[in-house]
């Protein structure tokens, strides 16, 4: 066999070709290996928010408490009722991506697009938390927008009652670590805690304020903004605002009503 | 290859990269994850191991096979395997430290244009058999390693109060008594940062100072 020279045309496309081929399968197969735990990295990530808010410590395997303790539907935003998907379905549920296809979204008017995204997902999940009875202790509500840097995703968990606030979660955001990256900050979210969203009337009441009315009548309603992050928090009360007060409202609505009827 | 090209010692390329021939000080390559991954210690050693694996395995590799890649198309050639190698680490990150990916997020991609990985495939492993340029990778990788945990280090003490992740001065925030320094978790704090440490370590080895490439005039207006 002649010596191939490799600085001749010929020997460059082979030697290239050779090349490209040895590493396009290396990083092929490493790719398709990996996959499987990355899912499960991904899922178990996911699971480890939603438990975070739901108020439950996960135990050795997080699946086991979270399928323990969560259940996840999937809600028709159009019409704000539960559809017949099931809890996995429903968990696994890519709301962010579905949003940017048009077949699964819905344009949000420009008027009432506070969060700045535009588009949003024609179903999004909602997670009850079961306690050891089986009774709903929580109902947690995935919700996102614009920050200042990023899109920020979070949970809001809240009471039964679809008023009260009883946990926030990021589990998604950009956001200058120190500055806007303290809404991550244990002691921040705690300041949620027991907010309501709507006054007696119905209407959307919460706010983040600079100066948050802490004795009168907002004392239930408002909370404490980020010092040196006012961009962020602004974005992150924009996008609860569009969530619980426009997104969410269908299902806001039709809730309520059953548990009028129940009582 | 020619037998007169001497290869340096274990010593040259192990050792050299981490003051003396270090990339980030005295080549100032890699600067742009340097600003970008050091505001928390956590990210800025997983990178560093990141980018020592890619360095040592690309210039392994590149070596290797350094008879056989054509010289018109060698820069194609080396950015095909640290490409390779750097999906790679982005993979396995993934999968098994999805936090710190989610972190270090675009950065890890980032590492095929990391200059230093580039530069010593280019400069080095090209030249040279592969045992040395393993080591050279590794020494390079580790020098670009020992800035960017130094450099982590006073940002993540000083700016957020707490050095891995674990609280050494209690935060305002916190109800503690420290109050950070807001500047050091911003970007621009990394390359104050990096000028301080090039003008320490300079003034402290004056033979690494180089000869001025040309004279200014120094005469009034």
């Amino acid at each position: 066999m002649p010596k191939l020279n490799k600085d001749s045309v010929f020997g460059t496309f082979v030697i290239i070709i050779a090349f490209c081929l040895v590493c396009s399968v290396l990083v092929s197969s490493a790719v398709v290996m990996l996959d499987p735990f990355k899912a499960a990295a991904i899922t178990t990530d996911r699971q480890l928010s939603i438990l975070k808010v739901a108020g439950v410590t996960p135990g050795k395997n997080v699946s086991d408490t979270y399928n323990k303790y969560i259940t996840a539907r999937l809600i028709d935003m159009k019409t704000g009722m539960l559809t017949d998907d099931a809890s996995d379905v429903a968990g696994a549920y890519n709301f962010a991506s579905l949003a940017k296809q048009p077949d699964t979204s819905i344009a949000i008017p420009a008027d009432k697009d506070y969060a700045g995204i535009r588009t949003m997902a024609q179903k999004m999940p909602v997670f009850y938390v079961k306690d050891d009875a089986g009774n709903t202790t929580r109902i947690i509500l995935p919700f996102y927008g614009q920050a200042l840097w990023s899109t920020a995703y979070g949970y809001l968990a809240l009471d039964p009652d679809l008023n009260h606030i009883v946990a926030i979660t990021f589990y998604s955001h950009g956001e200058t670590p120190g500055l806007g990256g303290e809404i991550d900050n244990p002691r921040w979210q705690a300041l949620w805690v027991g907010k309501r969203l709507f006054n007696d009337n119905g209407e959307y009441r919460f706010l983040i304020a600079k100066t948050p009315d802490k004795v009168g009548e907002g004392k239930d309603y408002e909370v404490d903004s980020l010092s040196g992050a006012t961009l962020t928090a602004r974005g992150v009360d924009n996008a609860v605002r569009f969530w619980m007060d426009y997104a969410y409202k269908a299902f806001f609505d039709n809730n309520r009503t059953t548990t009028e009827e129940i009582n | 290859m020619a037998d007169d090209v001497k290869a340096p010692t274990w010593k040259e390329t192990l050792v050299d990269p981490l003051i003396a021939n270090n990339p980030v000080m005295i080549q100032v390559l890699g600067i742009c994850s340097t600003l970008a991954v050091t505001s928390s210690m956590k990210t800025a050693f997983v990178m560093s191991l990141s980018v020592t694996f890619v360095c040592a395995m690309s210039n392994l590799l590149v070596s290797s096979t350094r008879n056989f890649i054509p010289s018109s198309v060698r820069i194609i050639a080396q950015m095909t395997i640290i490409a390779s190698l750097v999906i790679l680490v982005d993979q396995i990150l993934r999968a098994f430290a999805y936090d710190l990916s989610k972190q270090l997020s675009v950065y890890v991609g980032l590492i095929i244009t990391n200059c230093i990985v580039m530069g010593r495939t280019e400069g080095f492993a090209l030249k040279f058999p592969p045992l040395p340029s393993l080591l050279d990778g590794i020494g390079n990788g580790l020098g670009y390693g020992l800035v960017l945990c130094l450099i982590a280090s006073v940002r993540e003490i000083f700016g957020s109060g707490s050095w891995f992740g674990m609280t050494l001065f209690e935060t305002v925030n916190n109800g503690g008594w420290y109050v950070p320094c807001g500047l050091l978790v911003m970007p621009p704090s990394g390359f104050f940062l990096v000028g301080l440490l090039i003008w320490l370590v300079k003034s402290y080895r004056k033979d690494l100072i180089e000869a001025p490439e040309y004279k200014t005039h120094k005469g009034g207006c």
